[in-house]
């Protein structure tokens, strides 16, 4: 029995994220410390990682040059980057918390652009989802959540242009638009 | 036992699936989720990091009134559907929330309060909020195409002559024809029929043209001379919209 087959749509999108949750919260209070190894893969890396990549990239790029998309291969010949080596390796290096990407809002954002500007981009970055959003109106709730199962946990920790180019939501993209309407059930309820 | 689990999951799916009715069940949930993720930030203060997570009883007042004040646009995951957008939105807003939270005890050097403001100010949800509607059975993009091929505004300029003052129809003149395009050229033909039935059988020229496509989009048979008609059938421009005008290219 699984949650696609109780749930639809938004129902199984906010369960998807708060059962898992829920349950490490229960079982490090309940039962503590044999716990922690489930605790710190749910809910510390999956919910408090992505948070904390955007305290720490604050930080970082308050006291460093900003990149300006140089992070891009596709951009870098064309723009002087300030960093020498990934920002990931950089972060490593500067944060003892590992290789550390984060969501469009750090490193679109922040890292490229500044805090101020931030909010543009990440505006930009929105209309490249509301695109996806279009392409795939009319599919089947379900379809939608199993095709983009991975996508929310990959979009709170790469980078979004990382997303596009190298994990292929573009091709995802593409293989939304042609797919028929009806070919798994029935569209999503208007 | 296979009954009860049965039960739970009818029962389950009866309180949740049919959350269109039920927005104040769907907006409970989000709330208790934004509690659970606030606990279960506060309790990873000793277990995870806690150079990164921290928590300070002093910050407590302020990391609440911003996650709070985030979460009025919670409300936007209550009554839109959804869609691809909802379910990037609603993990995005998730974790703005918990930067919200964190932001309060972080001893991390920045401008804390501009990049609570600013965070704020993004919202994740944007695609989120705008439903994506369409007829189910053709990809998107399809329909607005058809619409800007078929809008009326299009061959006003040939159409207007085809409505008289009382909203009758008359045939094109032979030289407008050429102005049509060549699939609609076929269709002035038709106007003798429609013309006909609505001065000699007095029918109702916009119950005509509503009439019609209804019946075509009922049993699929959309047809060419149907779709025809319509295009050709400029009497009203209200016809053209009530008659679902766009979906017949």
């Amino acid at each position: 029995m699984t949650l696609l087959s109780i749930f639809l749509g938004r129902i199984a999108t906010i369960l998807s994220l708060f059962l898992p949750v829920l349950a490490g919260v229960l079982l490090i209070i309940t039962i503590g410390e044999p716990m922690r190894r489930y605790f710190g893969i749910v809910n510390a890396r999956m919910l408090s990682v992505p948070s904390v990549a955007m305290d720490v990239y604050n930080e970082y790029f308050a006291q460093h040059e900003l990149t300006h998309f140089c992070q891009i291969w596709l951009l870098k010949p064309f723009v002087s980057c300030a960093l020498k080596q990934q920002i990931s390796v950089e972060m490593n290096s500067t944060y003892p918390l590992g290789f550390l990407n984060a969501s469009l809002f750090a490193t679109e954002g922040i890292a490229s652009v500044g805090l101020w500007a931030a909010p543009l981009v990440t505006f930009a970055c929105g209309l490249v989802i509301g695109f996806g959003n279009r392409l795939s109106a009319g599919l089947s709730e379900r379809f939608i959540l199993l095709s983009a199962a991975i996508v929310p946990q990959v979009i709170t920790n790469v980078p979004f242009s990382t997303l596009i180019l190298t994990h292929g939501l573009w091709l995802l993209f593409l293989l939304w638009y042609p797919t028929p309407r009806t070919l798994f059930g029935g569209p999503a309820e208007p | 036992m296979a009954e009860s689990v049965n039960s739970v999951h009818r029962g389950l799916a009866g309180l949740f699936d049919r959350d269109q009715k039920r927005p104040l069940l769907l907006g409970l949930l989000i709330c208790l989720h934004i509690v659970i993720c606030a606990a279960s930030l506060r309790v990873s203060f000793p277990f995870y990091r806690s150079e990164y997570v921290m928590y300070d009883p002093a910050g407590l007042t302020n990391a609440i009134a911003a996650t709070a004040i985030f979460c009025l646009i919670a409300p936007l995951f209550v009554f839109t559907r959804f869609s691809f957008g909802y379910l990037c939105g609603f993990y995005l807003f998730t974790m703005v929330a918990g930067f919200l939270w964190l932001n309060s005890f972080s001893k991390l050097q920045y401008d804390h309060v501009a990049a609570r403001y600013l965070r704020g100010l993004v919202l994740p949800d944007l695609p989120a909020a705008c439903p994506s509607h369409h007829p189910p059975d053709r990809p998107p993009f399809r329909d607005l195409r058809a619409k800007l091929r078929t809008h009326p505004l299009r061959h006003r300029r040939v159409l207007s002559r085809n409505v008289d003052s009382s909203g009758h129809i008359r045939l094109p003149r032979r030289r407008d024809q050429r102005h049509l395009p060549i699939s609609r050229r076929a269709a002035v033909s038709d106007c003798a029929e429609l013309r006909h039935r609505i001065d000699h059988d007095r029918t109702d020229p916009v119950r005509l043209c509503v009439l019609r496509p209804a019946a075509s989009i009922l049993d699929g048979s959309g047809d060419a001379r149907h779709r025809d008609l319509i295009l050709s059938e400029h009497v009203h421009q209200d016809c053209a919209v009530h008659a679902g005008f766009g979906c017949f290219a």
